[in-house]
């Protein structure tokens, strides 16, 4: 018998409409293009080729040891875990890592996932609800996006480079709320360093405001930790704020660290949570166990020294391409340089993006080409080979006037 | 139409498919799908499932619990939860309080707090075992002990080598050395431990062309684009796919990552009773029929287009997808369809070809197939699946491709000899081999289980085994008398099941002796028989069973 909720379907009627039917594609795409057209091959470095297209800051992608220690892990533990982590999917070495990182940035825990996008997306959704209201800046990145429309928050934008429009939308929102009893909670996710402008956003200053509201703090520090700081310990010790006074610190392993997955630090309390509730970190195998040991030696190579290095190379980068007549939008200590030309014609600008990336390739320097200019990922080995660097400078600086 | 639609239809020739035949014997239903003699019906949908030309025994089980038992389970887990409440009541956690943040509203709600540290943390040892091996047929425990009930570990020192009936090892690629141990140590030193970037800009390298195109030939499909996690696959791909305006129609026991990409864009999402096929049905009628909602009076608008998303074998049902009818199905109501073999592909199918060869059925009448690399492969990452067209538009616009970072060489490496070996590309027949032995382990294994008389749930070829045990508190009893009997196991509970449905789930390998299933076998009959595991009212077949007559893959 059909059930009393079934409604009545007049079957001649649907017929028709069955007939009628007409889906739209699966996809709306006209073109199928060749896998060449589309994805751009990494290349082997050598004397003649100039990789600054990988994200190798550290160069930990050519380090010999960190390979050998691979090699070595993979004859103990196999390639995969064949598990999430509560399933017999932790290894000792999962564990370690988490320590490393929980000492290494000073917090309580770390929490380890298997891919950086969605230990961005997943830690997100796992604390900010519905009713909930998150600030985050305008250009912020797609995992950040993906992770708060998940959550269903309400959204605020604010500038990135901006503190007032910071405190602007604070104000609104305060005052919006003068009369309610109940008060939303609120969160601030923030990039430290973008990942679209390599600019520094200014942390001290919206801790203030954060604070002065009891808005939580979660970082994004892909593209700080290992770079900034005395140490290389990231945004924190670059501005030399005490640890709690942000919620998380959520972060890919991806950039400097030059393996694969992401991680959140915080406090027990905070991170306990995840544990339960965070969706990509349960409902996945965990991280190979090779790119985990990856993880911590890489973590071990990030001294005062390589901080140095890397800060005193960023700066002087920075200098060379806005001395040849580039304009940088990334700050000065961003080991990623993004640069464009000084071009109001969008059309004429994109021209001569592409032609600056196209002499610099055919004369064995590697950029990114993007929608927002080009991008020079750094790489730390720049700083000790004067004769290379020399290249780098001429290739862009005949590319720049050619 | 807004509301889920409930209740169960079974109608006859009124457009409904009726290839099923269901029996209820003694409280159990067994399902049974004879594709070969379907009733007569003017139904499009069950011509087309007979016109396939196999013949396949769908036979899966679920027997429910008796009323004590459901009861027993209901009061154990209230009171689980009353202790719970008592002990915060008189032990305040121990966790260390967060600093700097007097006067802030609380991270997350309070049940979850609440439910993390008085009703998990009991049985907390039960999870996260933390091993030091490749998770092989065995694996090494790191021995930790709890002098807090369950707020902090310490290791020991000790470790316990244990059956493991646990990982996801399906074909038994879990290994630390032959061949594809020695592939994905060679791409270390060809390629790096990652290729640092992202596919469309200069993270590609040879393997992953070489691992495209082999799995699109091993697949039977025009061309595959791979990713660097299974989840993500799921997750950053589906969005990009429907928009306000389709409708997509998911089972109920789908899993996160599915879910998690179906919520995102926004689209309407019905949910279907899982594997039922008379429900699905239901649904695609009442879509067609009524279209998109909120129109204004007398307006008609169709849905832009309809997904159905199902998995190949459910991980924590054990069972299998009616797979031959849910295509009739999309064809008659013009759908496609998306599937996801995380745990098929490799460990189903006379070449190991997923769902789809288990049913003999051409890759190409499913729109958007994909898979997982964590199980079979012994690997990390996932792919996708499908025409020329969808996977060049993936590779251009997918979150996946463009934001994250691509597959790492020596997970490609192991994946392409596995491929290898599978297709017999290595000049062996080792990869038959282990599709036959994972076959004739999952068969024995299940046989016996049923004979000792404890209730599995799921398809009897399907090597994913839940064991109903219902009790909260029986879950991590008999997790950890595994573990001392030198067995691992996973047990699965509120609320990742129905809270009365309390299970041990074993995962079958390749890699299993006959001799480590029989030693499982047998400590499992004690256990059960010691805390009362012996539910199952069903008829007992006691023939004594010989492992080498059984016969796989020869229908
Ligand atoms: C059906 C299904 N899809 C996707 C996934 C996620 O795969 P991975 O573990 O490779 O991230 C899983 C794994 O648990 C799964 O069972």
């Amino acid at each position: 018998m059909p059930s009393s909720k079934t409604p009545y379907i007049d079957e001649k009627l649907f017929q028709e409409r069955l007939t009628a039917f007409n889906p739209e594609p699966l996809v709306k795409y006209d073109k199928i293009k060749d896998k060449q057209d589309i994805e751009i091959e990494c290349i082997k470095e050598n004397n003649d080729v100039i990789d600054l297209a990988k994200t190798n800051f550290l160069n930990v992608l050519n380090n010999d040891d960190i390979k050998n220690k691979s090699e070595e892990i993979i004859r103990k533990y196999g390639v995969g875990t064949c598990g999430p982590r509560a399933f017999y999917g932790t290894t000792d070495i999962h564990l370690k890592l988490e320590d490393h990182i929980a000492k290494f940035l000073n917090m309580d825990e770390a929490i380890v996932y298997s891919y950086g996008f969605v230990a961005i997306s997943s830690s997100i959704a796992a604390y900010c609800k519905k009713s909930d209201i998150v600030f985050t800046h305008r250009d912020c990145n797609i995992a950040i996006k993906q992770g708060l429309q998940m959550a269903k928050s309400k959204v605020i934008y604010f500038d990135h480079g901006n503190t007032d429009s910071f405190t602007t939308e604070v104000e609104k929102i305060v005052e919006s709320e003068k009369d309610k009893k109940k008060l939303a909670r609120k969160f601030l996710i923030v990039e430290g360093v973008s990942w679209k402008t390599g600019q520094i956003v200014c942390l001290p200053e919206l801790l203030k405001v954060a604070e002065e509201n009891k808005i939580r703090v979660f970082l994004e520090e892909s593209y700080s930790i290992g770079i900034l700081g005395k140490t290389g310990k990231g945004l924190l010790e670059h501005f030399k704020i005490e640890p709690y006074r942000v919620d998380l610190i959520i972060s890919t392993l991806e950039s400097a660290i030059g393996s694969i997955g992401g991680f959140c630090a915080g406090s027990h309390t905070a991170i306990e949570h995840q544990r339960l509730s965070g969706n990509g970190y349960i409902f996945s195998a965990s991280l190979p166990t090779y790119l985990v040991q990856a993880c911590i030696e890489s973590i071990n190579l990030i001294t005062e020294e390589t901080a140095k290095k890397l800060k005193v190379l960023s700066e002087h980068f920075h200098s060379t391409l806005t001395e040849i007549g580039y304009e940088v939008l990334s700050d000065p200590l961003s080991a990623f340089k993004v640069f464009t030309i000084n071009e109001k014609d969008e059309e004429k600008k994109r021209y001569k993006e592409q032609k600056v990336y196209q002499f610099c390739k055919n004369n064995g320097l590697y950029l990114i080409y993007q929608e927002n200019g080009l991008i020079a990922n750094l790489n730390i080995t720049l700083a000790d080979h004067k004769e290379k660097y020399a290249k780098v400078q001429n290739i862009l600086s005949d590319a720049f006037s050619q | 139409m807004e509301k889920q639609i409930n209740g169960s239809v079974m109608l006859n020739g009124n457009g409904y498919i009726k290839t099923q035949h269901q029996k209820r014997l003694n409280g159990f239903k067994v399902d049974k799908m004879n594709e070969g003699s379907v009733s007569k019906s003017n139904s499009l949908a069950s011509e087309e499932i007979g016109q396939t030309k196999k013949q396949r025994v769908f036979k899966e089980s679920f027997e429910p619990p008796t009323l004590l038992t459901a009861m027993l389970t209901q009061i154990s887990f209230y009171v689980l939860m009353v202790l719970g409440y008592l002990s915060q009541l008189l032990f305040p956690p121990k966790v260390i309080q967060e600093k700097g943040r007097q006067g802030y509203q609380p991270l997350y709600d309070s049940f979850s707090a609440f439910y993390s540290r008085y009703v998990y943390r009991r049985v907390r040892d039960c999870w996260n075992y933390p091993i030091c091996s490749v998770p092989g047929s065995e694996v090494v425990l790191k021995d930790r002990i709890t002098k807090d009930n369950g707020w902090t570990f310490e290791f020991t020192g000790s470790q316990t080598k244990c059956v493991n009936l646990a990982s996801y090892n399906y074909l038994g690629f879990a290994e630390s050395s032959g061949p594809c141990a020695e592939a994905a140590v060679q791409s270390i030193y060809d390629y790096g431990i990652s290729t640092g970037g992202t596919r469309i800009h200069y993270g590609t390298c040879g393997l992953h062309n070489e691992l495209e195109e082999l799995l699109a030939e091993f697949l039977g499909v025009e061309d595959t684009i791979t990713f660097g996690m299974g989840y993500a696959t799921n997750a950053l791909n589906i969005p990009t796919l429907i928009e306000p305006g389709c409708l997509v129609i998911s089972d109920e026991k789908n899993h996160a990552s599915l879910i998690w990409g179906i919520k995102l864009p926004g689209a309407t999402v019905k949910v279907f009773k899982h594997n039922d096929m008379y429900h699905l049905e239901e649904i695609l009628r009442q879509a067609i029929y009524f279209g998109q909602p909120n129109q204004p009076i007398g307006a008609f608008k169709p849905w832009k287009k309809i997904i159905i998303v199902v998995e190949g074998i459910y991980s924590m049902e054990g069972t299998i997808v009616k797979l031959p009818e849910v295509i009739a199905l999309k064809k008659k109501y013009k759908a496609y369809l998306y599937l996801d073999e995380a745990h098929s592909i490799g460990a189903m199918g006379k070449h190991g070809k997923g769902v789809v060869d288990y049913f003999n059925l051409d890759a190409k009448d499913i729109d958007i197939l994909m898979g997982t690399f964590t199980k079979s492969f012994g690997s990390a990452g996932g792919y996708i699946a499908g025409s020329k067209r969808l996977i060049s538009y993936l590779r251009e616009n997918s979150y996946a491709s463009c934001h994250a970072w691509a597959m790492p060489p020596p997970l490609a490496a192991q994946i392409i000899t596995v491929l290898k070996i599978l297709m017999g590309k290595d000049g062996t027949n080792e990869g038959q081999r282990r599709i036959e032995t994972l076959a004739r382990n999952t068969r024995y294994f299940r046989m016996r289980l049923e004979q000792i008389g404890l209730i599995i749930h799921g398809n009897d070829d399907s090597p994913v085994v839940p064991i109903l045990v219902y009790l909260y508190s029986k879950i991590a009893y008999i997790v950890r008398t595994l573990i001392k009997e030198h067995i691992a196991t996973v047990g699965v509970g509120y609320p990742a099941t129905p809270l009365f449905e309390g299970r041990i789930r074993i995962c079958l390998s390749a890699g299993h002796t006959k001799e480590q299933l029989d030693y499982a076998l047998a400590v499992l009959e004690r256990v059960a028989d010691e805390i009362g595991l012996k539910y199952s009212r069903k008829p007992r077949d006691l023939t004594p069973i010989n492992y080498d007559d059984i016969k796989v893959y020869q229908d």
